[in-house]
């Protein structure tokens, strides 16, 4: 078992739609500095799941989530939590990088700027520093005001990436980050996602098991049954993908 | 068989195209032919003399176009209001469809129920008497929908995705307003009040028991009893009252001006349609 504080707790989570049950009943313990691994095939829930862990499901008209996600320890869906501090410190990195339509360095400042009051030198020392964090720095020093959508699109995934970090979040959701990418700009987001486990935790949703296996320290694996995602089985990489007799797991394997 | 009603059909649309086209041509000949002689430079800087059979249209020039612009600054935080709220606040399917319906009926309101309805409640009511203000609130509520609908339609472009992306960051429902929604709709803005200016800056009815007389108007400097002058009051008086046939050129160089007015509004407002037309088509 690991030693490590948990920072996130899922007990029974549960979300549902206003036909059916989306996934049900994960329970999930993700300890601190770590990258936590969500695999399973397409449909499963994967992404709603992580949507619920900062309450991004808020936003989606119908959608219901009971049970309770607890960051260090404390529900997240306790009354007097405020959604949009808790998405500061839960930060999400989106399947499709999505770029405002604003220059680099605006995009990098979009959320930092508006949560905390920063003078013009913090701001720039911010950017510049979210930036390096996200390897992204030596390619666009020299042309922070040009927009962001002149970008290749694995610069504009890192690009999201600086932005998240800005905001300085415990933890970091990341939804198939590299599913729109070459495999250059995947192979750049992979060493950045072992580097920033130093200071962050990330909770990685991924249909790879080459990227699972690289990044990956635990893993969880959501599957369908009776028509449900569910959480399968938990724990080591290896243990996950060996678990030859879950026969979800057996399947989801061989496959790829 | 098949042929000939494909081509029958096609005949028939190319006609109908043809008919709308030569409507639009002849209007615009007309006016040209017999509005032109009456362009110089000193049309537009002289006041109207000898009851407008001399001189030019200044002060109704500038008279419409304050009363138009009094319609932009009335109708746009309103519009912008309706706007928002339809999108971020109504999140039933019958309060929206509410909220449009009032406004497709506000649209279907008989511009000469507005122009009463001012008169009765800014002009007696309020007692400002004939004032520029209450012309250009009335032109306001006529623009509304007109402002508001595009609005929304521009609100309803903008990808999810960014209000997604930017709640992932944490901003707050205020901020994604101010930082990804506003920035983002200031075309439909603009474009929903010019083709509404277009269509208020020839309307006699709202403005003629409210807002505008027929001469001695200049520049207004207070709200009570500060009518101006207008464009389309100007034209609608030549035409009823006036036999004197040196009336007929101004009366149609002002119809020209007025259709040139309308025409460039439209036009100024068609580069960001089309704009939207495609990022709403293209991704």
């Amino acid at each position: 078992m690991d030693k490590r504080p948990h920072i996130l707790q899922t007990t029974e989570l549960c979300v549902t739609a206003t036909s059916r049950a989306l996934v049900r009943d994960v329970s999930l313990t993700i300890a601190e500095h770590q990258v936590f691994g969500l695999i399973g095939p397409s449909g499963a829930g994967k992404s709603t799941l992580l949507r619920a862990l900062n309450r991004l499901t808020d936003l989606v008209p119908g959608l219901k989530v009971t049970g309770d996600v607890q960051l260090h320890g404390q529900s997240i869906f306790k009354s007097g939590m405020d959604a949009n501090a808790l998405r500061a410190r839960v930060g999400m990195l989106f399947q499709q990088p999505v770029v405002f339509p604003a220059s680099i360095v605006d995009n990098v400042l979009f959320g930092a700027r508006r949560l905390q009051s920063l003078s013009k030198s913090a701001q720039t020392e911010l950017a510049e520093s979210a930036l390096q964090e996200a390897a992204l720095w030596s390619e666009v020093k020299d042309r922070l005001k040009t927009p962001a959508a002149k970008l290749s699109v694995g610069q504009q995934q890192r690009l999201c990436l600086a932005r998240t970090l800005a905001t300085k979040p415990e933890v970091i959701l990341m939804d198939e980050p590299t599913s729109a990418l070459d495999p250059r700009s995947t192979e750049a987001i992979e060493a950045l996602i072992k580097r920033l486990k130093s200071r962050h935790t990330i909770v990685l949703v991924t249909h790879n098991l080459r990227q699972a296996r690289n990044v990956a320290d635990h893993l969880a694996f959501i599957g369908v049954r009776d028509g449900v995602g569910q959480l399968l089985c938990s724990g080591s990489v290896d243990s996950v993908l060996g678990r030859t007799d879950v026969a979800e797991v057996d399947e989801y394997v061989c496959c790829q | 068989m098949r042929k000939f009603l494909d081509a029958a059909t096609a005949l028939v649309a190319f006609a109908c195209a043809l008919l709308a086209l030569a409507l639009l041509g002849g209007l615009v000949y007309v006016i040209v032919q017999k509005g032109g002689p009456a362009i110089s430079w000193g049309f537009f800087t002289e006041q109207i003399r000898l009851v407008g059979a001399a001189g030019g249209i200044f002060w109704n020039l500038i008279g419409t176009l304050i009363l138009l612009l009094t319609a932009f600054l009335a109708s746009a935080p309103i519009a912008i209001a309706l706007a928002l709220m339809e999108r971020v606040w109504l999140k039933g399917e019958t309060s929206r469809r509410i909220l449009t319906t009032g406004l497709y009926a506000i649209n279907g309101v008989p511009s000469i129920v507005f122009g009463i309805f001012g008169f009765i409640v800014l002009v007696q009511w309020c007692g400002w008497g004939k004032s520029w203000l209450a012309g250009g609130l009335i032109l306001a509520m006529v623009i509304l929908p007109t402002v508001t609908v595009a609005l929304m339609e521009r609100l309803k472009a903008i990808p999810a995705k960014y209000v997604e992306a930017a709640a992932g960051l944490g901003l707050s429902r205020a901020q994604i307003i101010w930082a990804v929604l506003l920035p983002q709709s200031w075309g439909g803005l603009i474009t929903g009040s010019l083709l509404g200016l277009a269509r208020a800056a020839g309307e006699v009815a709202p403005i003629m028991f409210t807002a505008t007389i027929f001469a001695g108007a200049t520049m207004p400097h207070a709200i009570k009893e500060s009518p101006v002058l207008s464009l389309p009051y100007h034209i609608f008086i030549l035409a009823q009252d006036s036999f004197d046939p040196g009336v007929g050129s101004k009366l149609w160089g002002s119809a020209l001006v007025l259709l040139g007015l309308v025409f460039s509004l439209s036009l100024a407002a068609l580069p960001t349609r089309l704009r939207i037309h495609e990022e709403a088509h293209h991704g």
